[in-house]
């Protein structure tokens, strides 16, 4: 009898916990963006023929695109994404960390550094900063196409062809979300962003062990 | 009151009272038991969930044999980029390692500490052997080539270029990054430079576990 009532009180407990473990999975009260896999590691130049590299991004999130300087239709969608991603962030400036743009250009033969500094931005960011980077053809086409799974193939017409694609890193340098052709959309871009800075707002202190359980748990959008 | 009725401990101990008493100890211990094994681990770096095997480089190691990582299936791996020359950053972090697997006791059976030399055309297999002996024979040093280091590099998130403060002599800027890589061959965690191997073998032991 005395057991009974012992081992009442145990599956009361035990469901409790079963219940709220299945009310979080299910309900998803914290969602997260899964840590996809590690960015790539690089070392480029910019503009200004400065050295860029990964782990100068390291604290920063970053949003990375790859297009080319002479990319005219193929682009435009990609680069109105961008200019209504920025126009977007302009009415939140104290987010921290800061979202920053990376375009690697996938023509690094024509974009030279001194092309790229000849190259005048397809729109005049508000907020966030734009930097393009290229760097030899072979390390440029290991990061693009090897590290951040880019085609780019040559046209007849002397024109790319090349996946739309926009990356968005961590400041540990982990992938979180990729957008792909017809995802690239700033609304879009910009829920699955206001997710990571919730995430990055909120985890601290007790309230990290509930976003690492929505990791653990695949609490995904 | 009670004058006429002395205060009796068998009373006190009827099973009215215990057994509620007794079923909530009971209940709340069950409670904080569950919980520990139920709740999710927290790593001291950053927790990957990539659905893709880690890249399966391939380096040449003590009396030029050729390993791969695929070789350690069954073994959680502890993955670092450095070179046999590097003044502060590789020692330190190789000590981590060292620390990692002492810290591990018997189960450091069940991992492999790798470094992977960022300056290959220098670091032959024996240099980095030689190097690797003094500080931890434990360690397993690789000289993955020119093309190889270089892929293997950008595939873990590791950035490195020579920087010649003469015109012979040099260091290597590189990431210092741990990279653990669980039995199965996926990266699991990536460590920032100086994680305490406390933290790491915590880890390791818990993906060893799971």
């Amino acid at each position: 009898m005395k057991w009974g009532r012992l081992l009442q009180v145990f599956y009361i407990a035990g469901g409790l916990l079963v219940i709220s473990i299945l009310w979080f999975t299910t309900a998803r009260p914290i969602v997260v963006l899964p840590r996809m896999r590690l960015s790539p590691g690089y070392g480029l130049q910019d503009a200004s023929n400065s050295l860029v590299t990964s782990d100068q991004q390291r604290g920063l999130l970053t949003l990375y695109s790859f297009a080319y300087t002479r990319c005219g239709d193929d682009c435009r969608s990609m680069y109105a994404a961008l200019q209504e991603i920025d126009a977007a962030l302009a009415d939140q400036p104290t987010r921290q960390p800061r979202l920053q743009f990376i375009t690697i250009t996938v023509d690094p033969a024509r974009d030279t550094p001194e092309a790229l500094a000849a190259f005048a931005l397809p729109f005049d960011p508000k907020t966030v900063q734009w930097r393009w980077l290229t760097g030899p053809q072979e390390r440029v086409n290991a990061v693009a196409s090897g590290g951040f799974e880019v085609l780019v193939q040559p046209r007849q017409d002397g024109s790319l062809f090349f996946t739309p694609l926009l990356v968005l890193v961590d400041g540990a340098g982990v992938v979180r979300a990729s957008f792909e052709g017809s995802q690239i959309d700033s609304q879009n871009i910009l829920s699955q962003l206001a997710l990571l800075y919730k995430e990055i707002e909120r985890s601290q202190g007790a309230n990290r062990l509930a976003y690492e359980a929505a990791h653990f748990f695949a609490c995904y959008p | 009151m009670n004058a006429g009725k002395p205060f009796s401990i068998r009373q006190f101990l009827t099973p009215h009272w215990l057994l509620p008493l007794a079923g909530l100890v009971v209940g709340l211990t069950a409670v904080i038991l569950l919980s520990s094994i139920l709740r999710p681990h927290t790593f001291a770096g950053t927790l990957l969930q990539s659905p893709q095997s880690a890249y399966d480089f391939t380096g040449r190691g003590p009396q030029g044999a050729v390993y791969r990582l695929s070789d350690f299936r069954g073994k959680a791996v502890l993955l670092f980029f450095g070179y046999t020359s590097c003044p502060d950053i590789c020692p330190t972090t190789l000590q981590t390692l060292s620390k990692t697997l002492d810290r591990l006791g018997d189960r450091s059976a069940d991992v492999q500490a790798v470094m992977i030399s960022v300056d290959p055309e220098k670091d032959t297999p024996q240099r980095l052997a030689a190097y690797l002996n003094h500080i931890d024979g434990r360690i397993l040093g690789l000289n993955a080539g020119l093309e190889e280091t270089a892929n293997a590099a950008m595939q873990y998130g590791v950035f490195y270029e020579k920087r010649y403060f003469s015109e012979t002599g040099y260091l290597v800027d590189h990431t210092a990054t741990i990279l653990l890589i669980d039995p199965q061959g996926f990266l699991r965690v990536v460590y920032p430079y100086q994680t305490n191997a406390a933290a790491i073998a915590a880890d390791v032991k818990y993906i060893l576990k799971h």
